[in-house]
């Protein structure tokens, strides 16, 4: 079987070698995942069509625009080398890419057009809402929901579906030639600092990881269609937003427009389970039911949600005085949807219980902590990672007692494994990046006339692929009203370089140039 | 002179007088010698205007004189004493200096509670600019010695940053640049050093306050200002600070807190004559740069903003001392974002000043470089540089891992000030402040008047001025030993329980 494929997999790469072409994993790479995002818009236009029809024409257009576009890029490019600067630029510019072609159905549908507001802006608005749909951030610039019909919502929602396991890993599931270096593409896009072979073929690594993700996407349909009672069409549009851990809801209220405590119980399992690793998903389904209770980020994320649950929940009861019941209800969905990086939110108006810019401040502070933390490595989720962290406080640990043993020879420790020097370093030195990278962000978004507060938790949420902010950019306001233009597009370009894990958009500008100037030498 | 490597141990000298090694008490002793000394100068001073302030305070000072002596003839130095008992005696040498501060304001009354002593005494130690009193009401002999607190904790911190830091950690990038070198060495030994260290401490108080009295400022103000400028404090005489004194006087102080925010292996260059090293140094460059872009920022950003207030506050958050011409809290976010960045990057190793420290933050960029690079080119071997030498991955490691404990500790501090009840911006900037000395902040004014925060809520500063001060280490090693107690206690309960069985 293996061999069969093995040949047709040869057979593609002679077909394409045959062909003269432009010899270039980024662009095919980048043709591959336009044609799959095509799929998105013929489909939701056809639901369009069947439902509002009010939006139809935006998203067939966009379609085969679209589909045009990945084709002939496809026609005329062969995969090219996949050095590490190779891989960073594919990743980097695919990304790009697709957010930039995602925003056309916004555009063509004048979803953002508001009497008295220019073009610019419109199309700066939907640039965001389609990177923050990708990048799984859920933050929003929509002003008036009923501006979109059911289809473009659907859209929308399927943005983060396809966000959630990441474009790239499809496009390495797919492309067969993509299997050399294939393990790079998907380790720059991969959410953590590494990304877990279950099989030793990459491409059938990359079919799993999206199985497992599709499997619990469907669950997470079900189980809301079928238990609390939304409609078929919110089932959907929420399973997908929940499993990819990515928050939007069609609704401008999000969560808090059903007022279901099961709707809410039904989506914390859903983030719960895209916050963890999907490595692990997948080994529990073959049958390994220990490998949750072994893994000690699994352990360490559970303990993180329950502890911060406890304690938001602690400081609404006794702090901000509100009823056990009701403290319990908001504070730990908000700590689950924030914990997991989705950011659903369950307020119902802006004075409501729900609403965390509210809150007594500490609760809020946890808020921003889980947002800066995320959830575990290989998840659907942003932010640091659960296990780097547990790593730098080891490192940090091990050089508080070298400060008083300063010859000690002692290794840092993930669970009972031994951690290498290297991977240390390099996670040391991912935090270092990060940490300046929010730094830069906050000084530049409040010299874009931005709040202070509303920058920082901008920043720390579109790193962490977030969504909502704090202070007046919270669950209930949207995006457009705190921030300026030029801040909205800084913030989109952070969403993907959260997304990304950072290194892929700030290295993919190195490709090029680097073929510059070998050039030129 | 024998050399123990355990506890403290006797020790006979020619003379056959018998001594004992210990670094934390002879520190202790040393600063309760000094403490006693500038104690009884200030009351001598001061018994001008209120003589019974000066005759407790002289007699609150007799006691700690007495012991510092004694301890300073019983005690001697070890030749290399463990890391672990220098930041120990670094930081008990504070606790003691922050008591006996609380005593005399106690006794003298000058403070209405033991909580409003003990933190204006921790804020004065510690040469944060954050304090409970009133400044223009205190008799003077109170105003200086809250002054001195200043002083004395300045003196304190750059012994502990110069001095006693770099001799255990010896060429480590987190200590200032060189201190592993011969060639860059303040002075052959730790003893001359210390002399060295204070010598051009005090001259340039004494510098400060001529400069100021020069300007027209009274001699009162003119020595507490001289005293609270050098060593980073930030008290006023004042309640609103600098608002109200003159350009001059103003200029005089933005030369000075400059000065305070220097690194004194630099200070020490110049002052030999060594000028073209002076002038080269990197860590000088940069923190003149950051100075230089912080006050074009303020300019751009607060449109009424002179050119000189603009200097004035950057130094002031540059060097973490925390005086003000204006009521800063108020400029828009932008303006306070960048302060904020100015006064966790702080001023330059070896300094007077608090913060992340220059170096370390060149350092810090340099290894995201290192990491973009390292990404690009996974086999490269790229080294990153300081002062002409590579720094050791060893040494980055511990630099990182220095610096996400001391991040950790931003976010626990933030959190306990939330907790309290304080805003988000609020809680923020009170721990990223009080972490680099500066003090003040949105929540507590551009002037640091703490007089409408709960008894609580001040209490909880207090550990944060001292991982300020002191850095973090004897914070982290305390926590440690907690650990390390707990965990031998359980061990022990464990054993007791299995014999039992």
């Amino acid at each position: 079987m293996k061999s069969v494929r093995d040949a047709q997999a040869r057979r593609a790469t002679e077909l394409h070698m045959a062909r003269s072409q432009i010899r270039s994993t980024t662009l095919h790479v980048m043709s591959i995942a336009i044609i799959s995002v095509s799929a998105a818009m013929f489909i939701t236009a056809l639901l369009e069509r069947a439902t509002t029809d009010q939006d139809t024409g935006a998203l067939f257009i966009s379609g085969l625009v679209t589909v045009g576009l990945g084709a002939s890029m496809w026609w005329v490019t062969a995969p090219g080398s996949v050095r590490s600067r190779d891989v960073f630029a594919a990743v980097g510019w695919t990304w790009i890419a697709i957010t930039v072609i995602g925003a056309l159905p916004y555009v063509l549908a004048h979803t953002f057009a508001v009497p008295g507001v220019g073009f610019t802006e419109e199309l700066t608005n939907s640039i965001f809402e389609s990177a923050s749909g990708f990048s799984c951030t859920g933050s929003s610039a929509l002003t008036d929901f009923s501006r979109m019909g059911r289809g473009l919502a659907m859209y929308r929602q399927a943005t983060q579906f396809y966000g959630g396991m990441g474009i790239v890993v499809l496009a390495v599931a797919v492309l067969p030639f993509l299997g050399v270096g294939g393990l790079d593409l998907m380790t720059a896009e991969a959410p953590g600092p590494s990304s877990d072979r279950l099989t030793p073929r990459v491409s059938e690594t990359a079919k799993r990881l999206w199985a497992t993700y599709a499997l619990l996407t469907v669950s997470i349909a079900v189980a809301l269609i079928v238990l609390p009672g939304p409609s078929v069409y919110d089932g959907i549009a929420h399973s997908m937003s929940a499993a990819s851990t990515g928050g939007f809801s069609p609704h401008s209220s999000s969560i808090g427009y059903f007022d279901s405590v099961w709707v809410e119980i039904i989506l914390m399992a859903g983030m719960l389970v895209g916050g963890a690793n999907f490595a692990l998903h997948w080994r529990a389904l073959v049958g390994d039911r220990g490998c949750y209770s072994r893994d000690p980020e699994f352990r360490a994320y559970v303990l993180m949600i329950v502890a911060s649950a406890a304690i938001v929940v602690g400081f609404l009861w006794l702090g901000d005085g509100m009823a056990l019941g009701t403290a319990a209800r908001v504070g730990i969905f908000n700590t689950v949807s924030l914990g997991t990086s989705t950011g659903y939110g369950s307020a119902t108006g802006e004075a409501s219980a729900g609403n965390f810019v509210l809150w007594a401040p500490a609760a809020q502070m946890v808020l921003l902590f889980l947002m800066l933390i995320g959830a575990s490595t290989g998840s659907t989720s942003g932010g640091v990672k659960i296990m780097r962290l547990q790593v730098l406080a080891a490192h940090s640990i091990r050089s508080i007692r070298r400060s008083q043993h300063p010859r000690a020879v002692i290794p840092v420790r993930h669970g009972s494994a031994a951690v290498s020097e290297d991977i240390v370093t390099r996670m040391a030195g991912f935090f270092v990046v990060y940490l300046l990278l929010i730094l830069f962000g906050v000084v530049s978004l409040t010299l874009m006339d931005s709040g202070f507060i509303e920058s920082v938790g901008a920043i720390v949420g579109a790193l962490g692929g977030m969504g909502p902010s704090l202070g007046e950019a919270g669950p209930t306001a949207s995006f457009s009203d705190p921030f300026s233009q030029p801040a909205r597009l800084f913030l989109s370009l952070y969403m993907l370089i959260g997304r990304l894990e950072i290194f892929p958009i700030l290295l993919m500008f190195a490709a090029p140039w680097r073929a510059v100037r070998d050039r030129v030498a | 002179m024998r050399f123990s490597r355990l506890g403290p141990g006797p020790d006979v000298d020619s003379l056959g007088v018998r001594s004992r090694h210990s670094y934390s008490r002879l520190a202790i002793a040393d600063g309760l010698a000094m403490f006693a000394a500038l104690t009884l100068v200030i009351a001598v001073i001061g018994a001008v205007d209120a003589p019974g302030d000066s005759l407790r305070m002289a007699l609150v000072a007799l006691v700690p004189g007495a012991v510092g002596l004694s301890g300073r003839s019983r005690y001697v130095r070890r030749q290399r004493p463990p890391a672990g008992r220098v930041i120990a005696g670094l930081a008990s040498t504070w606790a003691a200096l922050v008591l006996l501060g609380t005593t005399v304001y106690v006794v003298t009354g000058a403070s209405p509670t033991l909580a409003d002593a003990l933190f204006e005494s921790a804020a004065g130690y510690s040469t944060v600019a954050t304090t409970s009193m009133d400044p223009s009401t205190l008799s003077l002999p109170i105003g200086l010695f809250r002054a001195s607190t200043q002083w004395l904790g300045g003196a304190v911190g750059l012994l502990a940053g110069v001095i006693a830091f770099p001799s255990i950690m010896r060429g480590r990038v987190q200590i200032p640049k060189g201190t592993g070198r011969r060639i860059d060495r303040l002075a052959p030994t730790t003893i001359v050093g210390r002399r060295r260290v204070l010598g051009l401490y005090s001259s340039l108080t004494v510098v400060c306050g001529i400069a100021y009295f020069a300007t027209g400022m009274s001699a009162r103000g003119s020595i507490v200002h001289a005293m609270t400028t050098l060593s980073t404090g930030g008290f006023s005489d004042n309640a609103d600070s600098f608002l109200t004194e003159g350009a001059a006087s103003r200029a005089v102080a933005t030369v000075f807190m400059l000065v305070a925010g220097t690194s004194y292996f630099a200070l020490w260059w110049l002052v030999r004559g060594n000028h073209r090293r002076f002038v080269r140094s990197p860590e000088l460059r940069l923190y003149l740069a950051i100075v230089a872009s912080v006050s074009v920022l303020l300019v751009w950003q607060v449109p009424d903003l002179s050119v000189e207030d603009a200097l004035f506050t950057a130094a002031s958050a540059s060097s973490t001392t925390g005086l003000a011409v204006a009521e800063w809290t108020l400029f828009p976010s932008g303006a306070l974002s960048i302060l904020l960045v100015a006064v966790a990057t702080g001023a330059m190793g070896a300094s007077a000043g608090s913060g992340l420290r220059v170096v370390r933050a060149r350092l810090l960029l340099s290894h995201a470089g290192h990491e973009l690079r390292r990404q690009l080119d996974p086999q490269a071997v790229v080294a990153v540089h300081h002062g002409g030498r590579s720094v050791g991955g060893d040494e980055l490691d511990q630099l990182t891992g220095y610096q996400i404990a001391h991040f950790g500790l931003v976010g626990i501090g933030a959190f306990a000030m939330a907790g309290t009840g304080l805003g988000l911006t609020e809680s923020l900037w009170t721990s990223v402040s009080t972490l680099s000395t500066f003090g003040t902040g949105p929540g507590l004014g551009a002037f640091g008047d703490a007089t409408h925060l709960d008894a609580f809520h001040r209490l909880l500063l207090i550990p944060g001025m001292l991982a300020g001060r002191l850095s973090i280490l004897p914070l982290l090693l305390a926590f440690a030993s907690v650990m390390r107690i707990r965990h031998l206690a359980g061990r022990q309960v464990r054993r007791v329980f299995r014999r039992r069985r």
